[in-house]
């Protein structure tokens, strides 16, 4: 043994101390465990993208903001994933900004007719969907099909969804398109709006080639299109046969408001339970009689709602003038946006729905196919708990011995436009999705509790 | 090389000692001139968390030279010239899809030193000796410009108003730019002393004096087709179809902002401190070992300074003071024939917020090993080889962006930097 006393075990003692202190601080190299964590879900979810239009953007109350767009389905559908999800947050208070009233007028925040996006940018973009996209907008923004509106550009900035999709790689994509290629047909009762059913799966069929081809896909979700005609922005006439004299008993509807005979239900001789009146239908004729009230008083001329004929607004209205020539000019220009919006007849109400059924006929069987999930918004919504929580006339003024208010005049689970879910209705849509999610694939996303 | 570059108590006999400890330059009279090679091979990728998709950086070898000239007038003085790459950084990577072309897919740094030096015996344990750097450097940097941080030219708009808030994608990249800046001259200083102790045991020490660099050059813009088309309804053009390439076309040409200018930017090449032991354990092994500080501190900012003001970027880097051990062995295994190894363990300059494409630097341990073959007095030849191996380490792709303040490192980091290194160098040493 070496004595450390002794001048080699100087040396070696000086020597090694600094290869001891060396040992203590060398350390390993390669750690993958400083990537980030993958989703609680698992890696299906990876990178979520949606794909869609204006119910999955986060459109509410004829309006969309970073607070409608947070509420959206699918942002609460990624969040229960566990998967990073961005959106194209548009500055508050929207663009445009979601309503606060319907009526008497409408109105929005005060603030600019369309906040800019954001800033900064997201560095990926996981929300893509549009509102006002039909099928082709998923494809396409300039064919002269699309429907390019500025929030297209605002959202997608110059993509389409399908490239902004791709962009983003994902591994889970959820699909709800097509409500739109039905809906103007609706809203404005022409069914000659509608996509026919052969366009329709066309192009569908051509997003879904698309969407296979993007390598890293894992699944899907697949989502029905909306029997629009469910819709509480849609109300039978029947129901205005009974409401107006509520409504002016309360004196908030002008008395020369009349609903004609033909509005009773079908059991007393009317057809007014088997047409459906667009909502800004009955609030043209209500403004133009009360413009009409309040410069005649008395004598103002009647404006009636016709069930039994497809009148415009236009038609309606020039019925008080004895003709659509006759309508003075302030009426004409009261109404010019919505002139030719018709109610929607019985044959058309058919139409629609057998459309939306010819469109989730294919839906599902497409999903079916591929192993996607597939989920079923109608059957969801018409099931009688949520049924009986969908007016068939908004609570536009208190109705004495309606569970209904004002301030959600078209019920818990609609916005302000009677078109759009509420918050509270993309809860109950994402549940629906994790259980359609969970049930194809296997997972385990934890419902949302609502 | 081979013995991890420790060595400020006692230096090689080949003339490097003009870096390594100028004091060491005293001893042998006569001529030693060296010259010499190191080729690096560097290695790394950078993994995202997003995707796991990985990107390889594609340099190709990169060779550094070095050339000593030193004269012993007698035992008491010695004085050379020495030129050398203490400093030098190289990365390329690709510019297809890889987020980080952002900030640089293609950079260099450069700085030569030119050392006149000169040493003295001061007594018989005492050696002092130092030399002025006459550094010469260069920088290049190749980079994407994103234009969804770019505002957009149009009164149609609030003022400011980016592309990024018309919904431009993030990392769209509409613009290449290239800033090749030469020429660059500073002076500094590089001074040692060696203390003898015992017969075998010695101590040294080397401060270098850090040199400021300005660099002059040019900046070369070339715009890159997004093929992004606002469609009709945009709110810029509302009636018809926008395309954004059109847009931006303008910025590139006279009059623009985008078009070729001069450029200049600042970097301080850092100072240097070191301290070190030489321990003679036998007759045939030399163990040594250093500690070395370098005053990275002083690397706070990047300043890019364009002719046209508005361009004007200034990055903040907010480099550490680093700290490594450097620990070599030497081994006389014959007259002919030493063998030698060493190790190093070093720390991170760069902060956690700062480890992007440029130079994704970390902690790392660097291990080395080399021989030196000297068949007759009058040459010698070495060979050295050095292996680092730095840790993985969180990293960035992307700068700030605007409406983005002060994010931290967590937020900018979006995956993982692998960095290595294999160098090989040997070198020529004739005495006469």
């Amino acid at each position: 043994m070496i004595p450390l006393s002794s001048s080699f075990g100087r040396r070696l003692v000086w020597g090694a101390l600094p290869l001891l202190l060396a040992a203590l601080v060398l350390v390993g190299c390669d750690d993958e465990n400083l990537l980030s964590e993958r989703p609680d879900a698992g890696p299906i979810f990876d990178r979520y993208v949606a794909i869609g239009n204006s119910i999955t953007a986060g459109f509410q109350a004829n309006g969309i903001s970073k607070t409608t767009q947070q509420q959206s389905f699918a942002n609460l559908l990624a969040g229960q994933m566990g998967t990073e999800f961005n959106l194209p947050a548009l500055n508050n208070p929207g663009c445009p900004p979601p309503l606060t009233q319907i009526f008497p007028a409408p109105q929005r925040p005060d603030g600019p007719p369309c906040s800019l996006r954001e800033a900064p940018a997201p560095t990926t973009l996981n929300n893509v969907a549009v509102p006002g996209a039909e099928v082709i907008d998923v494809l396409s923004n300039t064919d002269q099909a699309s429907n390019a509106n500025t929030l297209t550009s605002f959202i997608l900035g110059g993509r389409t969804q399908i490239e902004a999709a791709r962009e983003a790689q994902p591994t889970f994509v959820t699909a709800w398109i097509g409500n739109n290629d039905v809906l103007s047909a609706a809203l404005v009762g022409n069914t000659d709006l509608i996509t026919p059913v052969e366009d329709f799966t066309s192009r569908y069929n051509t997003m879904l080639s698309q969407l296979e081809s993007m390598q890293d896909l894992e699944g899907a979700a697949l989502f029905g299109v909306v029997d629009v005609t469910l819709t509480p922005n849609l109300s039978p006439g029947a129901a205005y046969a009974q409401v107006v004299p509520q409504g002016q008993q309360a004196q908030v509807l002008p008395p020369n408001l009349q609903v004609a005979d033909s509005c009773a239900p079908s059991n007393l001789g009317g057809v007014g339970d088997q047409m459906l009146v667009p909502f800004q239908y009955g609030v043209a004729l209500v403004s133009v009689a009360g413009a009409l009230f309040q410069q005649f008083g008395a004598n103002a001329p009647a404006v009636t709602l016709n069930c039994a004929q497809d009148l415009t607004v236009e038609e309606a209205v020039g019925q008080s003038f004895g003709g659509v020539g006759n309508i003075p000019p302030p009426i004409q220009d009261a109404i010019r946006d919505v002139r030719n919006v018709s109610v929607l007849q019985t044959q058309e109400i058919a139409t629609l729905r057998g459309t939306v059924q010819a469109y989730n006929d294919f839906i599902q069987q497409a999903a079916g196919e591929r192993d996607y999930a597939y989920v079923d918004v109608n059957a969801l919504f018409q099931q009688p708990e949520r049924r009986q929580q969908i007016p068939v006339f908004p609570e536009l003024f208190d109705v004495p011995g309606n569970d209904f208010t004002p301030e959600r005049p078209f019920g818990p689970l609609f916005s302000l436009d009677g078109v759009h879910p509420s918050a509270e209705a993309h809860e109950v849509v994402t549940n629906a999705a994790i259980e359609a999610i969970n049930s194809q694939y296997g997972t385990t996303i934890p419902a949302l509790n609502q | 090389m081979g013995r991890a570059g420790a060595g400020v108590a006692e230096t090689c006999d080949d003339g490097s000692a003009m870096y390594f400890n100028p004091a060491g330059l005293v001893g042998e009279t006569g001529w030693t001139v060296s010259g010499g090679v190191t080729a690096i091979f560097v290695g790394g990728e950078f993994t995202a968390d997003r995707t796991r998709e990985s990107w390889d950086i594609q340099n190709d070898p990169i060779p550094v030279p070095h050339l000593y000239a030193r004269y012993g007038l007698n035992e008491r003085w010695a004085a050379g010239i020495g030129v050398f790459v203490p400093y030098g950084l190289s990365t390329e990577w690709p510019t297809g899809d890889f987020d980080g072309r952002f900030l640089g897919y293609n950079n260099s740094l450069q700085s030569i030193y030119i050392q006149p030096t000169v040493a003295y015996q001061l007594t018989d344990r005492i050696k002092i000796g130092g030399g002025l750097d006459v550094v010469i450097g260069a920088v290049e940097l190749n980079q994407h410009q994103d234009l969804s941080q770019q505002t957009v030219p149009s009164d149609q708009l609030p003022p400011g108003t980016t592309f990024g808030e018309l919904g431009i994608p993030f990392h769209t990249a509409f613009a290449d730019v290239k800033l090749d800046a030469g020429g660059a001259t500073g002076i500094g200083g590089n001074f040692g002393v060696q203390v003898r102790a015992t017969d075998w045991l010695r101590f040294g020490a080397r401060y270098t004096l850090p040199v400021e660099l300005n660099y002059e050059g040019d900046a070369t813009f070339t715009q890159l087709q997004t093929g992004l088309v606002l469609p009709p309804n945009n709110p810029i053009q509302p009636n018809t179809a926008l395309p954004v390439d059109a847009l931006v076309a303008p910025q590139f040409e006279q009059g623009g902002l985008l078009v070729d200018q001069d450029v200049e930017t600042e970097i301080t090449m850092p100072g240097q401190l070191l301290i070190g032991i030489s321990v003679q354990t036998t007759p045939r092994l030399k163990l040594l070992a250093d500690y070395q500080w370098t005053d990275w501190s002083t690397f706070d900012v990047l300043p890019i300074d364009f002719e046209n003001d508005a361009l004007d970027t200034e990055q903040i880097e907010n480099y550490e003071d680093t700290h490594a051990l450097r620990l070599g062995a030497e081994y006389a295994a014959t007259e002919a024939w030493t063998a030698r190894a060493g190790l190093i363990t070093h720390g991170a300059a760069a902060p956690d917020e700062t480890v992007t494409p440029l130079l994704p630097e970390g902690y790392r341990n660097e291990f080395t090993a080399g021989f030196g073959w000297q068949p007759s007095p009058l040459f010698e030849v070495d060979v050295a080889y050095q292996y680092i191996a730095q840790n993985d380490r969180r990293g960035r792709v992307r700068d700030p962006r605007v409406g983005e303040s002060d994010p931290t490192a967590e937020e900018l980091n979006s995956g993982l930097y692998s960095f290595g290194a294999h160098l090989i160098g040997t070198t020529l040493t004739l005495h006469f």
